[in-house]
């Protein structure tokens, strides 16, 4: 508790110093002034005090001759009682007056009044003393004597009431003097005090408040989001330091938590970017080895010499080379079709119906082709150049090295939201290690009419379709000396715009 | 402890600084307020001496004064003056009387009229308050002492002057001061001693002798009469200072500086510019300022010996041009 109340220290140690200032000045002028009052006014009392003692000596000296006087004339009780008063009353007083000598005039002058007093009161007392024993001669002589010592007495008194009324006009003078000279003083103390502590007030309440101010104005900023001020520097050494000190570690902490997310969101951003570019960078390449793979065909050249070569058959009659050269000249325009564009199911069944009339055309009744298509499906949207690369492995891979007939199905089907297309062959069939050769082969193959093996076909399917599974884009069943089963499974997609 | 010397190094806070000076400040101002009424006097003095002299006017009995305050001072003896502001002695007897009763421890008083102030002597000597007269003596009382000028060594001084200044030959009127005719014994003291310095000149011729009465209005008319009846008279002798300035001044109206040779008696700061510039050949002087000294020390020796010579001479001095540098130069330093 008591150590609670006693400890001083930062803004209240400051109130309380700033305080016991102000109180301090004004309590010392006031002080000073009640002093000056006093001391003024006591002395003031000195002066009057001389008087009114020695007049109220004169009077009773006065009042004792006249007493006497009426006693010795009228003999009265009453006035032997006064008389009675008096002389004791006197006798105090003589009693209270010095009797050293003193270089002070007046005080030489109030020693002989003492002395004076007591012959008085002697020659008072035979004089009574005389009446009562009847002595007329004696107590008229001591009354004579008495009234002379009492004119004596009157007389030093009035010279010494002169005296005192000198000395106090003097000293009232010099008092007065001294009084506006002092109250002038106190005036200026007063003022002097006032504007100390109006400067002292406005002093420590800037300085009190400055930092708080400030302290506040950045607090207002900071709560406007700007973190971006510059730390306080407040050297105080009271609470509001520390509360400065808080607030500048606060707003360091808030701002690099702000900085920690803004780097965060930034690394993300970032990532984000650069898994876009990836993609991005992804589908060009994706583009760029469809473009690529494509442009390995370039048919142009030939499917013009071929064309003239029909028309130049027709013209001379052979009907037969004419229709074969056209078939050629078919499956080379096909791959003329632009190249990046989709095809529809229908097409890519034509052109592996050309590419089948050549072969008979070639091998005549070695190779038998059939086809089971679903004419519904037909609209239905693939890359180009995909049924007639199988089906041109089927040829090479299964039945070119056959002696027997050869025979080649093509099955087109809906199943779902799928469809089937089968290509199946009786031919020799293959290990399971060729398979995945075929599967797996990234050289392009040698002796394809388009140039695209089946490897090629599966990744463009998988680009296509954006399938990443192999297993889900193609099947291949196969058993040695029996023949082989290929079977492609893409989405049945109508009309899609791809959007490059 | 640590609080502590915490608040000692906290002083130096400029503002604490600052209330410290005027703290200061105030306290010293408090403290002066209170010490100028603190001068009393320290020393008690020894006795009570009571001085009761002709008049409080004349510079004569202010230079007594003067000698008597220094001696209080010199053995530290409490005086007390009182004086008729005129010459009156009945107002003397009456501060006789008072000293008598307020038992003084010893009175120093002029005598006007001898027979009176017996009378008071010889009380104060019953009541064992021992009296010294001055400059005028009541010889057949109980003084103790007398302090003074054998007043026919101070007309003897004068008529030597006299002869010095006339060389020999005049014809002379003396102004004798005479109120209430009371020291007629020291007056003719004077005259006597005067007469006995010119009667050895035959040429000398005392023609007249005036005495004055009311101060210096008196002697002015006394002069002017004297001027006025006998024009042969060349040589005037005034036995006090209010006679001679009086004197001197007629002598000056009437335009008579040089044809007339004034000795006179005092020496006031008049008198002494008149004796520069000529119109007063000289002065004699009783000593006032020693006799007020001789005095007060006569009185302290009856206080503390029981023992002292009856009659104290102060001596005489006659001032001329000769000397009065001389004589203002020891005055000036006496004054000091």
């Amino acid at each position: 508790m008591l150590e609670g109340l006693f400890r001083f220290s930062g803004i209240r140690k400051k109130l309380i110093i700033y305080y016991l200032i102000t109180i301090i000045l004004l309590g010392l002028t006031s002080t000073f002034s009640y002093y000056n009052a006093k001391l003024m006014l006591s002395r003031f009392k000195d002066i009057f005090i001389d008087y009114i003692y020695l007049n109220s000596l004169n009077n009773e000296v006065t009042m004792l001759t006249t007493e006497v006087e009426k006693y010795l004339t009228s003999n009265s009780s009453e006035a032997i009682l006064n008389y009675y008063n008096y002389y004791s009353n006197l006798q105090e007083k003589s009693k209270n007056i010095s009797r050293q000598p003193s270089t002070e005039l007046d005080a030489l002058m109030l020693k002989d009044v003492g002395f004076m007093l007591d012959n008085l009161l002697i020659e008072a007392d035979s004089a009574i003393m005389a009446k009562r024993g009847r002595i007329s001669s004696e107590y008229i002589s001591h009354f004579k004597r008495a009234d002379e010592i009492s004119e004596h007495i009157k007389f030093y008194i009035n010279n010494l009431l002169n005296i005192k009324l000198q000395n106090g006009s003097l000293e009232y003078q010099a008092l007065t003097k001294n009084v506006s000279y002092i109250s002038y003083l106190n005036l200026m103390l007063i003022i002097g005090s006032l504007i100390l502590n109006i400067f002292l007030a406005i002093f420590f309440t800037y300085r009190l408040t400055k930092p708080i101010i400030k302290l506040a104005h950045s607090a207002e900023k900071i709560s406007k989001g700007d973190f971006a001020i510059q730390p306080l520097m407040i050297e105080t050494n009271d609470e509001i330091n520390v509360l400065v000190k808080a607030f500048n570690k606060m707003v360091i902490n808030i701002k690099s938590y702000i900085d920690d997310i803004k780097g965060q969101a930034e690394i993300e951003n970032r990532l984000k970017e650069q898994e876009m570019q990836n993609l991005k960078m992804k589908s060009v390449l994706k583009d760029a080895e469809l473009k690529s793979l494509q442009s390995q065909i370039n048919p142009h050249f030939l499917y013009n010499t071929l064309n003239t070569a029909a028309q130049l058959a027709m013209l001379e009659g052979a009907d037969k080379s004419s229709q074969f050269i056209g078939n050629v000249a078919d499956l080379f325009r096909y791959k003329l079709r632009k190249l990046d564009q989709p095809v529809t199911l229908r097409d890519e069944v034509q052109n592996v119906n050309n590419y089948m009339q050549i072969l008979k055309t070639r091998f005549a009744d070695r190779i038998e082709f059939f086809s089971d298509i679903d004419e519904q499906i037909l609209e239905a949207i693939i890359p180009c150049t995909i049924i007639q690369p199988i089906v041109e492995n089927a040829f090479i891979h299964g039945l070119e090295e056959k002696e027997e007939k050869g025979k080649i199905h093509l099955a087109v089907k809906a199943e779902g939201q799928k469809i089937y297309i089968v290509v199946k062959d009786n031919g020799k069939g293959m290990g399971k290690r060729e398979i995945e050769a075929i599967i797996f082969d990234h050289n392009p193959a040698r002796s394809h009419v388009s140039g695209i093996g089946l490897q090629n076909v599966i990744d463009r399917l998988r680009l296509f379709f954006n399938i990443s599974q192999t297993e889900e884009i193609i099947e291949i069943e196969s058993e040695l000396n029996k023949g082989t089963k290929v079977t492609l499974m893409i989405p049945n997609i109508k009309d899609v715009v791809f959007n490059d | 402890m640590e609080k502590l010397s915490g608040l000692i190094y906290r002083v130096r806070n400029p503002i604490i600084v600052i209330l410290l000076i005027l703290i200061a400040i105030l306290s010293f101002i408090f403290y002066k307020s209170q010490t100028f009424e603190q001068i009393e006097s320290s020393i008690v003095p020894k006795y009570h001496f009571y001085i009761i002299s002709q008049n409080s006017v004349d510079p004569f009995w202010l230079e007594i004064k003067r000698g008597i305050e220094k001696a209080a001072k010199q053995f530290n003896v409490a005086v007390e003056f009182n004086a008729p502001r005129f010459n009156n002695p009945d107002e003397e007897l009456k501060y006789l009387d008072i000293a008598l009763t307020s038992k003084v421890d010893g009175i120093i008083t002029h005598v006007s009229d001898e027979a009176s102030f017996t009378e008071a002597i010889n009380q104060a000597y019953e009541q064992n308050i021992p009296v010294v007269t001055i400059e005028n003596d009541a010889k057949s009382s109980n003084r103790s002492a007398f302090v003074g000028t054998n007043s026919f060594l101070l007309g003897k001084e004068a008529g030597e002057l006299m002869v010095d200044a006339t060389k020999g030959k005049a014809k002379i009127g003396i102004i004798i001061s005479n109120d209430y005719a009371l020291d007629a014994a020291s007056q003719n003291l004077k005259i006597n001693g005067f007469l006995s310095s010119v009667n050895s000149f035959p040429e000398m011729e005392v023609v007249r002798i005036e005495s004055s009465k009311m101060g210096i209005l008196s002697a002015e008319e006394i002069m002017q009469a004297i001027l006025k009846e006998d024009p042969d008279i060349d040589a005037i002798y005034t036995t006090n200072s209010v006679d001679t300035l009086g004197s001197t001044q007629v002598i000056i109206d009437s335009n008579r500086v040089g044809e007339i040779t004034l000795v006179g008696y005092g020496d006031t700061e008049d008198i002494l510019r008149y004796i520069r510039k000529g119109v007063i050949y000289g002065t004699v002087m009783s000593d006032p300022y020693k006799m007020g000294l001789e005095s007060v020390k006569a009185l302290l020796d009856i206080k503390e010996l029981d023992n002292t010579s009856t009659f104290i001479d102060t001596g005489v001095k006659a001032i001329t041009m000769q000397n009065l540098q001389e004589y203002e130069n020891n005055r000036a330093n006496r004054a000091e």
